[in-house]
């Protein structure tokens, strides 16, 4: 994780937010607008409550009620805490009360590793735990709290909030949030975390004439690195104002501004579009987001009205990520061995967004008592930031392209210099609920959201031109290639120029081989603004049984039509039916069961991309070449396996069983079954997601409250999930081929679009080589808690358990090599993962004002993730004298056993 | 758009049969006797003194006795259990007509809570409560809320926090949330209401904006773009890849990779290629069998397709840049 700020310095950047909160504003807890819902942390993992920090549950309970009422579903609500009798007065009116929380932690074990502290932070030594003071002005309703916990941590938190009961009020909030990636992590680079990696001592930028020797090098280098943690830390303040205008009207406004500084695992790749050389760098965080958000609120007896306007802006302070290269690629390109010494990232780039929203509802008393509300968004996306070139390699000089003229290292190369990207989006929702009796409801609803991409680019060198002299490119054209509106050579240099996918055309004598290789594969030469609209509409019933009991019905229809992908539309019908009984004599039952049933229009595997890859500027061969060559037309009419179908547009039918009974056992002890089935299926699809994909799960919940002083809680869930997917390699069967004309292949152009792509063909794909692959994760999770009062002294224990286990077994591919296939086996090795934690507290009061808190957390985590399997040695794997397959510098997660004690005390003011 | 209908005939015939049962079953709805009078909070004191205890402390208490808004409000009580001139008698305090409660044990109609509450706290956030999933299963607010003492620090809530109130519940999001990967929910950095809102919104599953990815991105919002090369199933939904609460994955992935990326890219080459045990970095090279591959390790996939949520590098296509 990043540098450990200085308390100091965080409780005045806590200070500085509840400073800024006078001035902007807040208040009334609002679940519909915006995050930072909580305030705590690890240790506090419940938000700071005052009135009851460091109390013991009220003997008395609620009074009337023994020993506690229970929801309306059934649940019993817990005995509360009693609250603080130590108020304190000013002569001014002012009441208040408050608490301190802080002692000494200790931490053994292993700490340090990112099982543990993925989203926490405790260090040995002084800790405050938490602190709260709550003052309140009887006369003049006025108010003002302010809590905190974690102090000087990465996960530390400070709110604030203070106002008028019933007026207006103003919060304030300061909160960090660890997240730490890896902390195994063998750094190669120097300047982690900036936009700039350079190689570390002993390391040769473009590698050295032995690759073997490099390998030795990074894996030294490397290895003498270990352990550097991955991480960042949100830190986010921020204010908000809620006032009462009049009865009618509210007002609010916020203001949010959150930073992000970090660092966590990326990748680098080289050469050509498949990518060799993968070696792990590292990706440098550096976020800062703003947030406003601004809404009225209107109410009376008929209508409720909502405006609100928002804008986020995001900003990374970081544009570019440059790294060295430790190894050698291979010449390209113009550029020899040894020449691609660095590369270069375009990092996220800026955005700002903006949206405008009305939502308005009025009730119909005289109109069967009903109730019509309507909801209208319009928002934008843009991104315009300024474009990087291809390479920062100078001297890239591709084959029948100008070269002098080429400039792929300067923005001369492209169509424009920055993005002018934009997607808006629009909602549309309305709503008619009828109450025709009083145990009848109907309710209808339309909605239509659209998100409209209009964002254009080319990937087109207007500064170059061919040298060729074909005429499937630029044939004698001196500025190159038009289309679109540009003139240039299409295509992009990939990888900092150690690959590249541009239609660099042929010259006369090798136009034959540019349509027997079909130009090197079908490139990108124009960006796919991908967009959708989604129509929704609905009917349903709610109709009551009687006094406990309803029923109620719905059915809805989703139409989706989507620009630019295989399927244009898609259509949806779901049917749900539900159950209530909140009067069976000890119990709440409730159930629900929907069909979904997804259909689409034609799956076009290959044709919704023509327009965006080369294949539109260069016409598919259409005649046998020469005497004897007869062309290949796989980059024209192979997208994909024909019959794959990918999963969020394939026809697709879904039931989802839903089952929850509270049930009340005793007076004091009541528990809960929940359950859920799921059973999806994938009627159309041969490849992809296929046959059945199943989840289920259940649940059961205990809650034993025989007195105040005493308390039992249990839960435990289930959970096993199935999918199975199927693919087949390509490679064509023996004497079939995608070649125009040839023994084996396509007679016409029209054929070659049906029977090219179907693995039932043998021309590029063979069904006979399918392979499977099942999917089972299977879950348990386990949690017990016990409260006990002794006393004055009261013991709080909890115990969860959680293991996830996934099983990933196949079906090999009838092509797969002897020796591969004995050693392949069954199944991917288990992924498994399993946590236990432990905590107990005990809290001794010592007199009215301060008591002791004794606390024990012990955790062990242990994980096996086969992606990481082996990288525990080394971080270079594959042929040592040769470019390895993998340099992963993440040795990936690890087991970890951790204990935490305590000793807090609690002073109330 | 052109709007499929073939449910069309038995849309209507639902429409109009519902609307004939309701009209023959009609029923009255329950209240409180219209006699019945606002008695102050005194009257209520008397015998519950327990809970006025706890009560004082909460928000409610502070709002009405300090600066409430009209003269039920300032009842204190009565402006959520309605005029209680009739449950003060000791022979009639057990008449669950006289009084609105809102517990199990007292058995007011939900509905009848659920107006109460309403009266003060209608529109706003609580704007698509009618007709939403928690309304339609006939969750009242105090399944959630429970405003006779200060058990949460914020939003009287029936638990001491949101995550903790939500999960009594949704215990299969609580499971969830313990699994390898997830959003840190138990570390008590985020609730379930970052994302939901649980008196309803325009979306089915009570998302707090108009469609998932518009949930997404407040957190994350570098992923929101737009870029100049764009995943399609990520600018859709980002629900398409990952969970939303927690996984047995990393990342909060559907599924390992590289099978989950094969699920959709069955291109020719590497991306339909079989993946197996024999290629991870456990294996040694030259070994007979052993296959090592790049796409079974580490962050697989994204060893080289990096930039997998969007590109604006004028070479990132393929996201490789």
């Amino acid at each position: 994780m990043d540098t450990r700020n200085q308390m100091k310095a965080k409780v005045l950047a806590a200070s500085v937010a509840a400073a800024l909160s006078q001035m902007a504003g807040t208040a009334f807890a609002d679940s519909s607008v915006g995050q930072d819902t909580v305030m705590s942390s690890a240790l506090n993992r419940r938000p700071i409550n005052t009135s009851t920090a460091g109390g013991s549950t009220d003997p008395e309970g609620m009074g009337t009620r023994e020993p506690a009422a229970r929801t309306p579903s059934g649940q019993m609500y817990d005995m509360p805490i009693a609250e603080t009798e130590e108020i304190n007065k000013t002569d001014g009116g002012w009441e208040y009360f408050g608490h301190v929380e802080a002692g000494v932690v200790g931490i053994d074990g292993d700490r340090k590793r990112q099982g543990f502290n993925r989203y926490k932070d405790v260090e040995n030594g002084l800790y405050l735990n938490n602190f709260g003071v709550t003052m309140n002005k009887r006369d003049s309703a006025n108010f003002f709290e302010a809590t905190g916990g974690a102090v000087g941590n990465d996960d530390e938190f400070y709110s604030l909030k203070f106002g008028r009961y019933n007026d207006w009020m103003v919060k304030g909030f300061y909160n960090e949030t660890p997240h730490v990636f890896t902390t195994t992590f063998r750094s190669i680079y120097n300047g982690l975390g900036s936009g700039n990696l350079t190689l570390k001592p002993g390391l040769t930028p473009g590698g050295t004439a032995s690759v073997a020797a490099d390998n030795l090098a990074v894996a030294a280098v490397a290895n003498a690195n270990s352990n550097t943690e991955l991480g960042l830390v949100r830190k986010k303040g921020g204010a908000r104002f809620d006032m009462n205008l009049t009865n009618e009207w509210k007002f609010f406004a916020s203001y949010t501004n959150e930073k992000r500084e970090g660092k966590r695992p990326f990748g680098s790749v080289w050469g050509g579009g498949g990518g060799s050389n993968p070696v792990e760098t590292v990706e440098p965080i550096d976020y800062r987001s703003h947030d406003f958000i601004a809404g009225l609120q209107y109410n009376d007896d008929l209508n409720s009205l909502n405006l609100q306007l928002s804008g986020s802006w995001f900003r990374n302070d970081i544009d570019t990520l440059t790294f060295q290269d430790p190894y050698r690629q291979a010449a390209a390109n113009g550029i020899a061995a040894g020449g691609f010494t660095q590369g270069r990232f375009d990092l996220y780039p800026d955005n700002d967004y903006y949206n405008a929203k009305g939502e308005y509802a009025r009730s119909l008393p005289d109109f069967y008592k009903g109730r019509f509300t309507a909801v209208a968004a319009f928002a934008s996306s843009r991104q315009d930031d300024k474009l990087i070139p291809y390479t920062t390699i100078p001297g890239v000089d591709l084959t029948n392209v100008a070269g002098a003229a080429e400039n792929w290292d300067n923005t001369r190369s492209l169509s424009k210099r920055s993005a002018g990207a934009q997607i808006d989006t629009s909602l549309l929702d309305l709503g008619l609920s009828l109450n025709p009796t009083d145990d009848l409801n109907l309710k209808g609803k339309l909605r239509y959201y659209e998100t409209k991409n209009k964002t254009d680019y080319l990937a087109c060198n207007p500064s170059a031109s061919y040298t060729d002299n074909d005429p499937y490119t630029a044939g004698a054209q001196a500025g190159g290639l038009s289309a679109y509106g540009c003139t240039g050579v299409w295509g992009r240099l990939t990888n900092d120029g150690s690959g590249s996918a541009v239609v660099t055309g042929a010259t006369a004598a090798a136009t034959a081989l540019l349509l027997a290789n079909g130009a090197a594969g079908n490139q990108n030469i124009r960006n796919i603004p991908f967009d959708y609209k989604k129509l929704n509409f609905v009917i349903g019933g709610d109709y009551r049984l009687n006094k406990y009991s309803s029923v109620n019905a719905a059915y809805e229809r989703e139409n989706i039509e989507r620009d630019h992908r295989e399927r244009d539309k898609t259509w949806e019908d779901k049917l749900k039916l539900g159950y209530v009984n909140r009067g069976l004599e000890d119990a709440t039952l409730r159930l629900s069961y929907e069909h979904q049933d997804r259909r689409g229009d034609t799956y076009h595997v290959h044709s919704p991309y023509e327009e965006f890859y080369s294949g539109h500027l260069i016409p598919m061969p259409t005649a046998v070449v020469g005497a004897t060559t007869t062309p290949t037309l796989t980059s024209w009419v192979v997208h994909m396996n024909s019959r794959t179908r990918k999963y969020d547009l394939a026809d697709r039918k879904n039931d989802t069983l839903n089952a929850r009974l509270n049930y009340m056992v005793r007076a004091d002890l009541d528990m809960g079954v929940t359950g859920q089935y799921k059973n999806t299926t994938y009627p159309d699809s041969d490849y992809g997601r296929v046959e059945k994909q199943r989840a289920s799960s259940l649940n059961f919940d205990a809650n034993y409250q025989p007195s105040a002083e005493r308390s039992f809680y249990g839960f435990y869930t289930y959970s096993d999930a199935k999918m199975e997917q199927q693919g087949t390699p390509s490679g064509a069967a023996a004497g079939r081929n995608c070649n125009l004309f040839a023994a084996g292949g396509p007679a016409t152009v029209s054929a070659a679009e049906l029977l090219c792509a179907d693995p039932n063909s043998g021309m590029v794909f063979q069904a006979a080589n399918f392979w499977t692959v099942t999917h089972r994760d299977q879950n348990d999770t386990l949690g017990l808690g016990w409260k006990e009062a002794f006393g004055e002294i009261r013991l709080d224990m909890n115990y969860s358990f959680s293991q996830g286990k996934t099983d990933i077994n196949y079906n090999l591919p009838a092509n797969l090599a002897a020796a591969n296939r004995l050693l392949a086996g069954k199944g991917m090795p288990e992924l498994k993962t399993t946590q236990h934690i432990f905590e107990a507290n005990v809290l001794v009061p010592v007199n009215k004002t301060v008591s002791t808190r004794f606390m024990v957390r012990h955790e062990v985590g242990k994980i096996n993730d086969w992606h990481y399997l082996g990288f525990d040695t080394t971080p270079v794997s594959g042929n040592p004298a040769a470019l390895p397959t993998a340099v992963i510098l993440d040795a990936g997660p690890q087991d970890y056993t951790t204990s935490i004690i305590g000793v807090m005390v609690n002073f109330k003011l | 758009m052109n709007i499929q209908t073939p449910f069309s005939l038995l849309r209507t015939g639902a429409i109009a049969g519902i609307l004939l049962i309701g009209l023959l079953l009609s029923r009255s709805a329950l209240s409180i006797p219209p006699e019945a009078k606002y008695v102050g909070e005194k009257r209520c004191i008397g015998c519950h003194l327990i809970e006025n205890k706890h009560f004082g402390h909460t928000e409610h208490a502070k709002i009405f006795r300090q600066n409430p808004k009209n003269d039920i409000e300032k009842t204190v009580c009565e402006t959520c259990h309605g005029p209680g001139s009739l449950h003060v008698p000791e022979k009639d305090n057990k008449n669950r007509d006289y009084i609105i409660g809102f517990t199990k044990e007292w058995g007011t109609p939900v509905e009848a809570q659920t107006e109460a509450c309403l009266s003060c706290h209608k529109g706003g956030q609580r704007m698509h409560w009618p007709g939403s999933t928690h309304a339609t299963n006939k969750l009242s607010c105090s399944d959630c809320h429970n405003p006779m003492a200060r058990f949460s620090a914020t939003g009287l809530l029936k638990k001491p926090s949101i995550t903790e109130t939500c999960q009594t519940c949704h215990q299969q999001q609580r499971a969830e949330f313990q699994k390898r990967s997830h959003m840190p929910v138990p570390e008590g950095k985020m609730t379930c209401v970052d994302c939901h809102n649980p008196h309803g919104s325009v979306t089915k599953p009570l998302l707090k904006a108009d469609s998932v990815n518009e949930v997404c991105y407040p957190c994350h919002a570098e992923k929101r773009g737009p870029f100049i090369w764009e995943h399609a199933p990520v600018r859709e939904k980002c629900t398409n890849c990952h969970e939303q609460h927690g996984s047995n994955h990393d990342k909060l992935l559907q599924t390992a990779r590289p099978y989950l990326c094969q699920q959709c890219h069955q291109n020719t080459n590497h991306p339909a290629a079989f993946y197996s045990a024999n290629q991870t970095a456990n294996n040694t090279f030259g070994a007979p069998g052993v296959a090592l591959n790049s796409r079974v390790m580490g962050r697989s996939c994204q060893n080289c397709h990096m930039q997998i949520h969007g590109s604006n590098h004028p070479a990132g296509a393929r996201f490789q840049r």
